[in-house]
């Protein structure tokens, strides 16, 4: 287990990463803070004997997934409706709002590896094992996700 | 764009109120007392937090829930709404479904209720009506891998670790049915007796958020004098579509354990049914089998 500091450092460090996550994968800011919550709920009872910096933030990531995984197919999840605009991040400026909103607007299945290649810089085959997904579902998401977004952003 | 990617998502963080709640985790017993899914969590800190919502034994009551109170809830807002919660006393499992709790969380799937009924070495309850409709297969994910299984009826088993060996907790059993002109989803939540059970106050509880087109409560009781709550739900919108959509939640504690009876009714195939008079109609001729 982890010792009460090195919890706190760990919370402070990456809970934006895990809430990140779980924001792309629900787009509702009160479902990804309720997987975030949960997230760090299991760091802190873990057991696990983290080999490294790296080791726990791949175990964070992979962790954030399948939890998100897990609240999306409960039965209770799927009769909860998000009040649509409820918490939503701020920006300054309407380019990134507009952004924002085209992210958000992709498919779920595109949102999560782009977000986990192109900002925290995981490597095809690493998102693969985050998620779950062979490498080539990977690379044809993060293709299509790309793409898909470029249309977006071009067409406004 | 990839680096514009990048800038939009440097500012998108976790709320002061989560950061907090997530820091002062730490305050917490570590082992033991294991957290409960957001529902359940609900409903300890609600009996901390409001008097006078005590329940008679096998009493089911609704209780009004501030979730920002609660500390629930996130970026500022208030989320209010209501809380479902039954109580009920320990019922007590056969060995061999003692001996097959092994963790945290497990998903056991039977072919049927029947089948299910016979392992845990219980009984939940009597229903003439359901008896006669056809049993259709439930879905829930393991929360272990969170892989989605299907069965004809499913359990959901938690359990806490205590000296080697696992002390089931609560048990949620699962199945569905399709009526006439639509479908219901049967959910029986008990608290599993053990000689080392912890926390004997947990009740079975569901937390339901007020959602954007309200809240209605009825009163229900069935010719053979079971007591029921009846929660409707409304929504004009959902996931961005305008219509008028409902679901029904009847809740009622019969022989020690938490019901939930539900169905939906909207345009969509998401829905269990398509007219909502209909479904709360077929929904109290279902009540009024169980015995």
């Amino acid at each position: 287990m982890l010792t009460e500091r090195e919890y706190t450092a760990a919370a402070e460090q990456y809970l934006d990463m895990v809430y990140r996550i779980a924001l792309n994968w629900f787009k509702a800011p009160a479902d990804a803070e309720d997987a975030a919550q949960n997230v760090m709920l299991r760091l802190w009872r873990t057991d696990t004997a983290f080999q490294g910096e790296e080791h726990l933030r791949r175990w964070l990531a992979r962790v954030t997934v399948n939890e998100c995984k897990r609240i999306s197919c409960h039965p209770w999840r799927s009769r909860t409706v998000s009040l649509e605009g409820c918490g939503e991040p701020v920006f300054d400026g309407q380019e990134q709002r507009e952004l924002y909103q085209a992210v958000m607007d992709l498919p779920a299945r595109y949102r999560v590896p782009l977000y986990l290649y192109y900002y925290e810089g995981y490597a095809v085959d690493e998102v693969g094992e985050i998620m779950g997904l062979n490498p080539s579902t990977v690379q044809t998401r993060l293709a299509r996700g790309r793409a898909k977004l470029k249309t977006m952003l071009t067409e406004e | 764009m990839e680096k514009k990617y990048q800038e939009l998502f440097d500012q998108v963080h976790a709320s002061p109120a989560l950061r907090m709640e997530v820091l002062h985790m730490k305050e917490r017993e570590r082992t033991g007392r294991r957290r409960m899914p957001a529902a359940a969590l609900t409903a300890a800190l609600l009996v901390a937090v409001l008097a006078g919502t005590a329940l008679a034994a096998g009493a089911m009551g609704l209780v009004h829930a501030d979730f920002m109170d609660l500390g629930l809830l996130t970026n500022g807002e208030h989320r209010e709404g209501l809380l479902a919660r039954g109580e009920v006393a320990p019922r007590p499992l056969s060995e061999r479904a003692l001996e097959r709790v092994t963790g945290k969380e497990d998903t056991w799937i039977f072919d049927s209720l029947e089948e299910a009924e016979d392992f845990l070495g219980l009984e939940i309850a009597s229903n003439d009506v359901l008896d006669q409709m056809e049993a259709i297969p439930s879905t829930v994910c393991r929360s272990s891998s969170a892989e989605t299984i299907t069965g004809g009826c499913l359990v959901d088993v938690t359990a806490d670790p205590l000296g080697g060996q696992w002390v089931p907790r609560t048990l949620r059993i699962f199945s569905a049915y399709m009526g006439e002109h639509g479908a219901f989803f049967q959910s029986a939540t008990m608290k599993a007796a053990h000689p080392n059970r912890w926390r004997e106050e947990d009740d079975p509880a569901l937390a339901m958020p007020t959602p954007d087109g309200g809240l209605e409560v009825e009163d229900y009781v069935t010719p053979r004098g079971l007591e029921v709550k009846i929660v409707k739900k409304s929504y004009t919108h959902l996931g961005g579509v305008p219509g008028d959509y409902c679901s029904y939640d009847a809740f009622f504690v019969l022989n020690n354990t938490f019901f939930d009876l539900y169905t939906s009714a909207g345009q969509g195939e998401q829905f269990y049914f398509k007219d909502a008079e209909l479904a709360l109609a077929e929904m109290k001729t279902i009540l009024d089998g169980y015995r």
